[in-house]
């Protein structure tokens, strides 16, 4: 019997007290940060059965979803980039800096593990969403990576990266400055 | 005591010639201007009786701009210093002693406000006049961040205050320890409109000044000047704002009796500083050492402390990355092997922030550090401890000392993957920008015009790649395109090499006067700039903001203080990008176009380059760098641009001013 097939046997209260274990390191993590003062505001919605939704307010002053969800073994952000054209070259650009995490290219404290957790990118309707897998069901770890992924994809992706029209015309930048 | 509206007319302290009031000023200008209006007529006249002399029938040729002698004569007179031996002191007099005492190492302004500017000229003070007040408060801005000292700027009454306006807000929000003079019209005459030029200074500043006061008890002018030196030289500095009603500045006091309040420096202010206890040093200490990848903030307030020679011993000892910021750049040496300035990526890596002297604090998120990382704030003032960014340990302590009790208190300590990483991650943003400057010289070599990214980094090579110490030159940059690229190839190899005139504010047009007035510094060899005396200063700048102050390339050349201006002329605002959706708009952006300013520069006494090519920009840096060092003169490099470079769509791949803290930073 595999692992899923075992996890689905178990008495309907032990499975929503273990959904409600991995729910409770996301809700920590995130928690901690809106205290410390990462997030301007944060709101963490009840949770529902194997899944838990929280908004920060965050960076550009924009809203941003994240949804845990224990039986897909999923944290999903559907908007981390908007108005960003499928196929473009910010698009492909954003998946080879996605890919850096994984590849080798940042240091061991910066870069993702795959064995534990693996991130995925698609673009929905001109928003960039990524999902991270939790592999090994560390999901502080995952939701550590991916708060840190989204961190840097503002502060160097988009810096770094020549998008200062982005900036201004999507994200509220100024135009004088260009961010 | 008498005051003004009391006094006789033989009471009144006045130097043969010298105008009492503004107003007997004014008649006299008018006198003069129409005089002088009547001689150009005249030579116009005799001009059109002349044969023709090669120039063009009926002109004369132009005699050049001749430096006036007042400068050398007035520099060759003794200082005199007032006191109540002779007869009686003017509250100017008083008011211009005190700054004396407290050594004010700078005076800038336009006329106006006249006894005050002519008493503290009298003292001693080295004193500039220049053409716009807005221009000298910009360069007795730039005076101080190079020279690390006390300056003053003074306009007159109300147009010339306003006048001034932008610049002070600019020079508050870099933290300038700035003394801002204006008078003000007679308190008689407060509420009447029966005289020209009267406002109410004081709400002006409210909001851009660390103190400000309008003096409007003679008997206290002394003190009040005071309490402005212990507001700038106390604590963080800061600007302070006095406003001088005829009233006080003109009352005359027979003794000291007469006098509020005039204690000695040593007694209206101290010099004691904040210290750090023990618990506090042992608790940072800890951090730091169980730290693996920390990264030390130094703020402004090592600049301000000179705490930058113990700042490096004590992050080579034990192997912290260090990152300079403030409005300053090079307390933090670019070429050090712990600098993180150029190390963007790595930032990210910190798994612990010590803020230092950091005056204004980025938000969370502003600065390029990982999410929720640890920090240390070390602050001369608790006020203002965890304001904007989370704080693990606060503490309240002078820089200088502080840096001195952890260079005391920590252990050697090698972090030989952390230095590793700094330098991986230096050279990958080197490599980075190499490429963007290939882009900008294929847009070069395609268009005939020289795109900024090339002219920064042909400045770069030119300063610090060839025969030139490159420690030498005092650099500055402003404008927006322009200024995307400078902070990329601009360095600050030694306390304060660097200036970021928009630092914080963001005013564009202080550029070109803030960079004389710290050219005026570096000729004196004041403070930081000591062992470069006699070096130029060399602005990165653009067209837009040069107009604000281009008129004062006069008062460098009557001053000989060389500044080479490289002028990035893009025929524009350079904003035209945000008219995609309001294409009726872009004409707002424009200017004439190939206007030549180095015909401007040439008229007012400095030289003129043109430039459209790497090669001619090239030239023109040496012949320019060869007249400010020979002959004490200024240049202004015309580079001729094209307006589309602004727009990222037509010439991608530029990017705009980049991450914080590092070479790039301009706000916090």
């Amino acid at each position: 019997m595999n692992r899923a097939a075992a996890e689905n046997r178990r008495p309907i209260r032990r499975r929503v007290a273990a959904a409600a274990d991995r729910l409770g390191a996301p809700t920590q993590i995130l928690t901690r940060y809106a205290e410390r003062g990462v997030f301007r505001s944060f709101t963490a919605f009840p949770a529902s059965g194997s899944r838990a939704a929280f908004s920060m307010l965050w960076h550009k002053d924009r809203n941003f979803d994240l949804i845990v969800d224990v039986t897909r073994k999923t944290i999903h952000v559907p908007v981390v980039l908007p108005n960003v054209a499928a196929r473009s070259p910010m698009q492909r650009e954003y998946r080879r800096f996605l890919e850096g995490f994984h590849n080798g290219e940042l240091p061991v404290h910066r870069a993702i593990d795959q064995r534990k957790s693996v991130l995925r990118c698609v673009n929905r309707r001109g928003s960039v969403a990524i999902t991270v897998e939790v592999r090994d069901g560390d999901y502080a770890y995952a939701t550590e990576k991916l708060l840190a992924v989204i961190h840097e994809t503002y502060l160097l992706f988009l810096q770094l990266g020549g998008y200062a029209d982005y900036m201004v015309e999507h994200l509220g930048g100024n135009p004088d400055w260009g961010k | 005591m008498k005051t003004v509206d009391d006094q006789t007319p033989s009471d009144k302290v006045r130097r043969p010639g010298a105008p009492a009031t503004r107003r007997d000023f004014l008649a006299g200008a008018a006198v003069a201007s129409a005089a002088a209006a009547t001689v150009g007529m005249l030579s116009q006249k005799a001009g059109a009786q002349t044969p023709a002399d090669g120039q063009g029938a009926g002109c004369e040729a132009a005699p050049a701009p001749l430096r006036p002698p007042e400068i050398e004569r007035c520099a060759a007179m003794p200082a005199t210093r007032a006191d109540f031996s002779a007869k009686p002191m003017t509250g100017a007099q008083l008011f211009a002693n005190l700054c004396k005492d407290e050594e004010l190492a700078g005076f800038f302004l336009c006329p106006g406000n006249y006894s005050i500017a002519n008493e503290l000229a009298q003292a001693g003070i080295p004193t500039f006049g220049g053409r716009t007040e807005g221009g000298m408060c910009a360069m007795a801005d730039g005076f101080s961040r190079a020279s690390n000292e006390v300056v003053a700027c003074s306009g007159t009454e109300g147009p010339g205050f306003c006048h001034m306006t932008m610049n002070i807000a600019a020079a508050h929000f870099a933290n300038t320890p700035l003394l801002v003079l204006a008078s003000n019209a007679t308190m008689g005459a407060e509420d009447t409109q029966t005289f020209l030029q009267f406002m109410m200074q004081q709400p002006v500043t409210s909001s851009i000044r660390k103190y400000g006061k309008r003096i409007i008890m003679p008997a206290r002018i002394y003190e009040y000047g005071a309490t402005a030196f212990r507001q700038i030289k106390t604590g963080v500095p800061g600007l302070a704002h006095l406003d001088f009603p005829r009233e006080t500045y003109a009352a005359t006091f027979k003794d000291a009796s007469e006098v509020v309040r005039m204690f000695n420096k040593t007694q209206y202010r101290s010099d004691t500083r904040a210290a750090p206890s023990a618990k506090e040093m042992a608790t940072a200490v800890s951090m730091i050492t169980k730290a693996e990848r920390p990264v030390l903030v130094a703020g402004h307030g090592v600049y301000w402390r000179e705490a930058y020679d113990v700042l490096l011993k004590t992050a080579e000892r034990h192997e912290m990355c260090i990152v300079g910021s403030g409005p300053t750049r090079g307390h933090v040496p670019d070429d050090h092997r712990l600098d993180g300035s150029r190390s963007t990526s790595a930032l990210m890596s910190a798994d612990l922030v010590v803020f230092v002297g950091q005056y204004l604090m980025p938000a969370v998120g502003d600065y390029t550090f990982p999410v929720g990382v640890p920090t240390i704030r070390v602050h001369p003032e608790q006020g203002d401890l965890g304001h904007n960014w989370p704080i693990d340990l606060g503490i309240v302590s002078d820089e200088k000392l502080f840096i001195e009790a952890l260079g005391n208190a920590l252990p050697n300590k090698k972090r030989a993957a952390w230095v590793n990483e700094i330098a991986s991650a230096k050279k990958k943003q080197d490599e980075h920008e190499l490429a963007t400057v290939q882009t900008g010289l294929g847009y070069s070599q395609s268009t005939g015009l020289l795109h900024p990214s090339t002219i920064c980094k042909e400045v770069h090579d030119f300063l610090y790649t060839g025969s030139i110490d490159p420690k030498q030159t005092l650099t500055g940059y402003g404008s927006n395109l322009m200024g995307a690229h400078a902070g990329r190839w601009l360095r600050g190899f030694r306390p304060g090499q660097e200036i970021v005139t928009y630092y914080q504010f963001g005013a564009m047009g202080p550029d070109v006067a803030m960079m004389i007035g710290a050219g005026a510094a570096i000729q004196a060899g004041i403070g930081p700039q000591k062992a470069y005396k006699g070096a130029p200063a060399l602005v990165l700048t653009g067209d837009a903001g040069m107009g604000f102050t281009l008129m004062e390339l006069d008062t460098a050349t009557k001053y000989k203080i060389p500044l080479i201006a490289v002028v990035y002329n893009n025929n524009c605002w350079g904003m035209q990008f945000t008219t995609k959706q309001t294409p009726k708009a872009e004409q707002l952006y424009m200017f004439q176009e190939n206007i030549r300013y180095d015909k401007i520069a040439e008229v007012l006494g400095a030289r003129g380059e043109y430039c459209k090519t790497q090669q001619q920009l090239h030239d023109a840096l040496g012949r320019a760098y060869q007249a400010a060092q020979r002959d004490n003169v200024s240049t202004l490099i015309n580079c001729q641009g094209h307006k589309d470079f602004s727009l990222n769509d037509k010439y991608p791949g530029m990017g705009g001013f980049g991450p914080e803290p590092g070479v790039r930073a301009q706000m916090h």
